[in-house]
């Protein structure tokens, strides 16, 4: 935590995309659906180049074995899930603001699209995390992590746009909502499964 | 306190050891020798549960009951030599410890400085620090006299006599004044 590496690349790519999407729809109102995809990706990707390095730092500087001789593998996920979940909404509070102001996108259900924002944010948290600690010492670790990320990731990108679409003004609320229902058990599913699944990755008893 | 039962460690085709039996009680050190590539830092790494053996089982004292210090073992460059002691007591649930520990290892003078800036003898130092402060049950040492000056092996034997009055000792060396704490020996790679 005490490197805030992580926060500051999710911000300056964070700015850059809002930046160069407002600038290519310029005095153009981009539709809700590509509104909203623009949205999802961005916070994906914001997502994917900041939150692994909680995990991945550990394997990089070898202090990997340090934390694991002092704490459960359950708790050391559970740490790492808690930070990447707040520096996740601290990205999609920064990001969404940005995008509404600079693409000057409409936001007809104000809070359809707040609790889209929260629950896209958490379940990716709860993605990459998962994805992370699934990761940490492998060799192959980069093809293993978009091996894995594919599955995890693309149901909530495919949720998230379609609640920030109804939020935008396109679909039926009963769908928008249905959306957010799905990430917030998305969210809370990955949560629940991945302290089980970092203590089987990082087993190594007899 | 601390035993294994038939344990194999193979690396591909490579067994670097098999069927080692270890029954360690307290009062008791046992000195892992062996040339370099023998497999004493594995060996250590399977009993405390770093590596999963290949075949046989250890049995072993939970998180809390086991200290470990190795050469190879990383600390968080960025935290101070307060903060390691203050975050690994908070996780193992002890209080107040760090300037204790800081004095008695030498390290009160560096204490808020960036492990990052230091040599490689006070990480070592405070890689012992960080095994002992909780007083575990079974302390492992990989390798302990290299990197330390005079005083700092004196902090080693200190370190190793304290844990024989409460629990046991393995160490892995090839450093044969490290001899004279053991009360068993084991050579690897023979």
């Amino acid at each position: 935590m005490r490197s805030r590496h992580g926060l500051f690349t999710s911000f300056l790519f964070s700015l850059l995309a809002v930046v160069a999407m407002s600038l290519s729809s310029f005095a153009t109102k981009p539709a809700p659906s590509i509104a909203a995809g623009m949205l999802c990706v961005t916070l994906l990707f914001s997502a994917v180049v900041a939150l692994p390095r909680s995990f991945l730092v550990e394997d990089e500087q070898g202090t990997f074995d340090l934390l694991r001789l002092a704490v459960e593998p359950s708790a050391a996920f559970a740490g790492k899930l808690l930070y990447n979940a707040v520096q996740a909404l601290l990205s999609v509070a920064v990001l969404s603001v940005l995008f509404v102001t600079m693409t000057g996108v409409t936001v007809l259900d104000p809070l359809l699209f707040a609790l889209g924002c929260l629950f896209t944010a958490l379940s990716l948290a709860g993605g990459v995390s998962v994805c992370g600690a699934l990761v940490m010492g492998a060799s192959n670790r980069w093809l293993l992590g978009t091996a894995a990320a594919l599955p995890i990731l693309l149901p909530q990108v495919f949720l998230g746009m379609g609640a920030l679409k109804v939020a935008f003004g396109q679909g039926t609320v009963s769908g928008g909502w249905m959306c957010v229902t799905g990430l917030f058990g998305w969210a809370l599913t990955l949560a629940s499964i991945g302290p089980f699944l970092a203590a089987a990755a990082w087993k190594t008893d007899s | 306190m601390l035993s294994a039962d038939r344990l194999g460690r193979r690396f591909g085709d490579r067994w670097v050891f098999r069927e080692i039996g270890i029954d360690l009680q307290p009062g008791q050190c046992l000195c892992v020798q062996g040339p370099n590539g023998s497999g004493k830092s594995t060996l250590l790494k399977v009993l405390i549960g770093l590596v999963a053996p290949s075949e046989g089982k250890v049995f072993r004292p939970d998180r809390n009951g086991i200290g470990y210090a190795a050469l190879d073992l990383s600390l968080y460059p960025q935290l101070s030599a307060a903060e390691h002691l203050n975050l690994f007591a908070r996780f193992r649930g002890i209080h107040g410890t760090d300037s204790d520990m800081l004095a008695k290892h030498g390290l009160s003078d560096v204490g808020a400085k960036p492990v990052g800036s230091f040599s490689t003898g006070m990480r070592a130092r405070l890689k012992l620090a960080l095994a002992t402060f909780h007083s575990p049950q079974v302390l492992l040492l990989d390798e302990p006299s290299a990197a330390l000056d005079e005083t700092g092996q004196t902090l080693i034997g200190d370190a190793i006599h304290d844990q024989l009055q409460r629990g046991a000792v393995v160490i892995a060396t090839n450093d044969p004044a490290d001899r004279k704490y053991a009360t068993h020996e084991l050579v690897l790679g023979v």
